[in-house]
C-alpha cells in the first residue's frame, strides 16, 4: 500500500487549480457588426418542465439550458427586413455610360421631336429680319432681341442633344485612345459623323433620322440593363431565413442534426433523457454504445433518402450507372479528344489575351473575352469530364455521397457548356472565329519576338483546328443534353442545391422568405441532449441562389437545472481515525477506489445574476453518500460507507465513513478527487482550453 | 458670304481695314462666328469643316479666317485668341464662348458644338 501523505496538499493545489479553470465562463466568440445586428432580431426563451420560461440574453453566444427544456424563437420580421435591406447592393454598378443613358435618353427623345420645328422657326425669323434689312427699314432692337431669343432657344436644345452625342463619342473612344491625342478626336469623328450628313454626305443641321435611330439603339441598351437589372434584383435581391441546429454529444466526433420546427424536415434522433434523480448507476459506456446507435442510424436514414431520390430517375441506380459510365466513355472516347488538347488551349488563351489587351473596339474586345471564358470552360469540362470517369472506373461501393456529389458538379460544368454552346451557336461561332484572323494580324507588329511567334502559331495552325473542333463539339454535344438532365435529376434535386447541400446545407433544411419567417420550436427535451452536450443554434439570412449574406450562432452548454444527482467514481485517500493495532497499523491518506452518488443543485445564473448565483455556480457543489473499497487490515476487500461533500461538479471531494468490516477504529475520514474529470479538464486546459 | 478672309497686312492702312471688317463680322447682330486662325498646313482641312457647318445655316453663321493674327488689334487679340487654340467661337453677346484645338478643328461634331454654343448665348 502506497501511503501519499506529503503529496497530498501538491495534489490538492493542483485539483483546485484545475476546478477552478475549468468552471471559468466560457470565452465569448468575438463579434462582428452583422451579428450584433442580426442577433436584434432574435428573441431565444426556454421553457422549462415546469412551464416556467424566461428570456436568454442573445447577445451572449454560451448561456447553458436545461436538458429537458424547450426552446422558442422569435424572429421580428421587421427588423429582418431592414438588416436584409442593407446587405450588399444586389445591382452591379453603373458605369458613367449607363449612368448618362438613364439620365438624359428621356429627355433627348422628346428633344429631338422638337428640333426640326425649332429651326425651321429660327430660318423664318431670320429671313424676315433680313428682308427688313434688305428693305432698308430700321430694325428695332426689340426685333433683333426677338430674333435672337429665338436662336438662343433652339440652340439650347440642339446643344442638349450634341452635348450628349460627344460625351458618349468620347467615352467610347477613351476606351482606346489617350483624350489629347489626335487619334482620340480622329475617332470621335468617325463615330459622330453621320449625325451631320445627309444620305448624300452633304452637312446638315442634324440628321434626325440617325440620331433617332441611334437613340432608340442607345434606348434598347438601356432597357436590356434594366431587364437584366430586374431580374438580377429578382434572384438576388430576395432574402430568405434559414434556421439550423445541432447536437454536439459530449465526446462525440459529429454534431446531429436537430428539428427546429417550421424551418426543417427533419426527425430527431430517437431521445434517451435519464431522469434528474436516478438513485442508479447510468452506466456511461452502454449510453455511448446508443449514441453511437443513434448517429449510425441518422447516418443510414440520411444515405438511405439520397438513394430514394436517386429513385425518381429510374428506380434502379445501377441501371443510371451503367448508362453514365458508356456515354462518358463515349463522350470522353469521340469528343474530348478531338476538341482542344490542354497545352494547346492555354496557348489559344494566351493568344487571345495578348490581342485582348491591345485591342481597341469593345465590341471585338467582347468578343475575344467571350471566346476566352468558352475556352476555359471546355477545358474545365475537360477536366471534369476525366475526373469523374476516374471515378466511374474507380467508385468505391461504399462512397456513395462522394460519388454523386463529384456527379452534381460535373454536372455543372457540362450545364455551363451546353448554355455556351447554344449562345456560341446563335451568334455564329464560325464568324466569330474568322473575325479573330485580322485583328490577331493587324496586332502582329506590336508584341515583342515570342508573343509574334505565338500569334502566328496560333492563326497558321490552331485556329482552324479549333475552329472545326469546336463546330463539331458543339454537334457532339446535342445528344448528351437527355443524359446531363437525367444525371441533375439523380438526387431529386437541382444539381447546385445537391451540391452545397452535401457541402454544407442539409437538404431538409427549408429557406423561408422573410415574410413567411415564424417561430421556431426546439424541443430540446426531444432530443438526447444531455449535461455536458451542446447544442448550436444558427440564423442565417441567404439570397435566392443561397448564398449566405448574415449569419449568428449561439452555443447552449446542456445541463441539469434544479435538483439532479450524478454518480462519479473517485479515487480517495483515506485517513482512519486512530492508530489502530499493530496487525492493523494506522492508515494515514491511503488511495482507495470508490463510488459516490452525489446530489447537487444547480441555478440558472442571469446575466445580471447576484454574486451569491454566481459563487454558488463557480464551486457546484454538491453531498451525498460514498462505497469505497478499503484495505485497513490487509484484508482483501473492505467496505466502506460515508457522506461526502463535493465541489466544482464532483471534482473535489471530502467526507466522513465507515469501514463495515474492520474490527475496530472503524471511522475514517477522506479526501478524493474524480480522476476522469480532471483528465479531461487537464486535455482541454493543455488542448487551449477547449471543452 | 460665308467666308470671310481677313488677309495679312503690311501697312498700318491695311492693318485697321483689316481690323475694321473682322470687328463688323463679330458686331453682328444676329449672326455667331467662328474664328480660324493661321494658314499653317492642315489649315485648309479645317477651314472645310468649318464652312460646312456653316453652309447648314448660312444666314446665322459665319468663318472668318484670319490669316495672321498681327493684324488684329491689341484688343482684338485680347478678346478674341487662346493660346493653342486654332479655333474660337464668338456668340451673339460679341464674347468668345468656346475654343478648338487643331485636332479638334477637324471634326464636325466639335466645330458644331462651337457653332450651338455660340447661337445660345445672348
Amino acid at each position: 500500500m502506497i501511503n501519499l501523505p506529503r503529496a497530498i496538499p501538491i495534489l490538492l493545489v493542483v485539483v483546485v487549480v484545475v476546478g477552478a479553470c475549468a468552471s471559468l465562463p466560457d470565452r465569448q466568440p468575438a463579434q462582428t457588426t452583422d451579428e450584433e445586428t442580426l442577433s436584434l432580431a432574435v428573441t431565444i426563451s426556454e421553457e422549462m418542465e415546469s412551464g416556467r420560461s424566461w428570456t436568454l440574453p442573445t447577445g451572449r453566444h454560451r448561456q447553458p439550458i436545461d436538458y429537458m427544456s424547450t426552446l422558442r424563437i422569435e424572429l421580428d420580421k421587421e427588423i429582418l427586413r431592414k438588416i436584409a435591406s442593407t446587405e450588399e447592393d444586389v445591382l452591379p454598378p453603373l458605369s458613367g455610360e449607363d449612368a448618362l443613358r438613364l439620365e438624359r435618353l428621356p429627355r433627348l427623345i422628346e428633344l429631338v421631336q422638337g428640333v426640326i420645328a425649332a429651326s425651321d422657326a429660327v430660318l423664318d425669323d431670320v429671313e424676315r429680319l433680313l428682308t427688313s434689312e434688305a428693305a432698308g427699314l430700321d430694325l428695332t432692337t426689340t426685333a433683333v432681341r426677338e430674333v435672337q431669343q429665338t436662336i438662343h432657344d433652339e440652340a439650347k436644345t440642339r446643344g442638349e442633344i450634341i452635348t450628349f452625342l460627344r460625351q458618349w463619342a468620347e467615352a467610347q473612344a477613351a476606351l482606346s485612345h489617350h483624350k489629347d491625342s489626335e487619334e482620340f478626336a480622329f475617332e470621335v469623328d468617325r463615330l459622330t459623323r453621320a449625325f451631320f450628313l445627309d444620305d448624300r454626305g452633304r452637312d446638315v443641321l442634324l440628321n434626325i433620322e440617325v440620331v433617332g435611330a441611334f437613340l432608340c439603339e442607345q434606348l434598347e441598351i438601356t432597357l436590356e440593363r434594366t431587364r437584366q437589372d430586374v431580374s438580377a434584383a429578382d434572384l438576388q435581391g430576395s432574402v430568405y431565413l434559414r434556421l439550423r441546429a445541432w447536437l454536439k454529444a459530449r465526446g462525440a466526433e459529429s454534431a446531429l442534426p436537430l428539428h427546429v420546427t417550421n424551418y426543417d424536415n427533419i426527425e430527431n434522433p430517437a431521445a434517451f433523457k435519464p431522469p434528474r434523480i436516478q438513485y442508479r448507476m447510468s452506466e456511461p459506456d452502454r449510453q455511448r454504445l446508443r449514441q453511437g446507435f443513434e448517429l449510425a442510424r441518422a447516418s443510414a436514414g440520411f444515405i438511405t433518402e439520397v438513394r430514394n431520390k436517386g429513385d425518381e430517375l429510374s428506380g434502379s441506380f445501377s441501371r443510371v450507372e451503367s448508362i453514365l459510365r458508356e456515354q462518358i466513355d463515349i463522350l470522353w472516347s469521340e469528343t474530348w479528344k478531338l476538341v482542344i488538347g490542354q497545352a494547346e488551349s492555354i496557348k489559344l488563351i494566351r493568344a487571345l489575351q495578348i490581342v485582348e489587351d491591345a485591342e481597341s473596339s469593345p465590341e471585338k474586345k467582347a468578343a475575344i473575352t467571350g471566346l476566352v471564358t468558352l475556352i476555359t470552360k471546355i477545358n474545365a469540362f475537360g477536366s471534369g469530364l476525366q475526373a469523374l470517369k476516374s471515378a466511374v472506373d474507380e467508385r468505391p461501393s461504399t462512397d456513395l455521397l462522394f460519388y454523386l456529389e463529384m456527379i452534381q458538379d460535373r454536372v455543372q460544368d457540362v450545364q455551363e457548356v451546353l448554355l455556351l454552346s447554344l449562345e456560341i451557336d446563335m451568334n455564329s461561332l464560325r464568324v466569330d472565329i474568322g473575325l479573330l484572323r485580322p485583328i490577331f494580324e493587324a496586332h502582329r507588329d506590336t508584341f515583342d519576338e515570342n508573343s509574334q511567334r505565338l500569334i502566328d502559331e496560333v492563326v497558321a495552325n490552331l485556329l482552324p483546328k479549333i475552329e472545326d473542333q469546336l463546330l463539331a463539339f458543339l454537334n457532339t454535344l446535342g445528344p448528351f443534353e437527355p443524359l446531363i438532365k437525367a444525371l441533375a435529376t439523380i438526387g431529386g434535386f437541382r444539381a447546385p442545391t445537391l451540391a452545397t447541400a452535401l457541402k454544407d446545407v442539409d437538404p431538409r433544411v427549408k429557406t423561408v422568405p422573410l415574410d413567411r419567417v415564424k417561430r421556431g420550436t426546439l424541443a430540446v427535451h426531444e432530443t438526447p441532449a444531455d449535461s455536458g452536450d451542446e447544442i448550436e443554434l444558427r440564423v442565417e439570412l441567404v439570397d435566392g441562389e443561397g448564398q449566405r449574406l448574415d449569419e449568428e450562432r449561439w452555443f447552449f452548454p446542456v445541463g441539469r437545472f434544479g435538483v439532479g444527482d450524478q454518480i462519479t467514481s473517485h479515487l480517495i485517500f483515506v485517513d482512519r481515525v486512530g492508530t489502530g493495532g499493530q496487525q492493523d497499523p494506522d492508515i494515514e491518506f491511503d488511495p482507495a477506489p470508490s463510488v459516490s452518488w452525489t446530489l447537487h443543485y444547480r441555478i440558472r445564473v442571469e446575466p445580471e445574476g447576484d454574486f451569491g448565483s454566481r459563487l454558488w455556480t463557480f464551486f457546484d457543489p454538491g453531498i451525498g453518500f460514498s462505497l469505497a473499497a478499503l484495505d485497513f487490515e490487509d484484508q482483501n476487500f473492505q467496505l466502506g460507507l460515508g457522506v461526502h461533500a463535493t465541489l466544482f461538479n464532483d471534482l473535489l471531494q471530502v467526507g466522513y465513513g465507515y469501514n463495515l468490516n474492520a474490527d475496530r477504529d472503524r471511522d475514517y475520514f477522506f479526501l478524493g478527487i474524480d480522476i476522469l474529470q480532471s483528465l479531461d479538464n487537464m486535455g482541454g486546459i493543455v488542448g487551449g482550453g477547449a471543452k | 458670304m460665308t467666308l470671310i478672309v481677313i488677309p495679312r497686312a503690311d501697312t498700318q492702312e491695311d492693318r485697321a481695314e483689316a481690323q475694321g471688317k473682322f470687328q463688323a463680322a463679330v458686331d453682328d447682330l444676329v449672326t455667331v462666328v467662328l474664328v480660324v486662325y493661321g494658314d499653317a498646313q492642315g489649315t485648309d482641312e479645317i477651314l472645310e469643316v468649318c464652312l460646312a457647318r456653316a453652309s447648314v445655316r448660312p444666314q446665322v453663321r459665319r468663318v472668318v479666317w484670319v490669316k495672321d493674327a498681327a493684324v488684329l488689334s491689341t484688343k482684338q487679340r485680347t478678346d478674341y485668341m487662346q493660346r493653342n487654340r486654332v479655333v474660337v467661337a464668338i456668340g451673339l453677346n460679341d464674347k468668345m464662348v468656346d475654343s478648338l484645338t487643331r485636332a479638334k478643328a477637324k471634326v464636325r461634331l466639335y466645330v458644331e458644338e462651337a457653332f450651338t454654343k455660340a447661337e445660345g448665348t445672348q
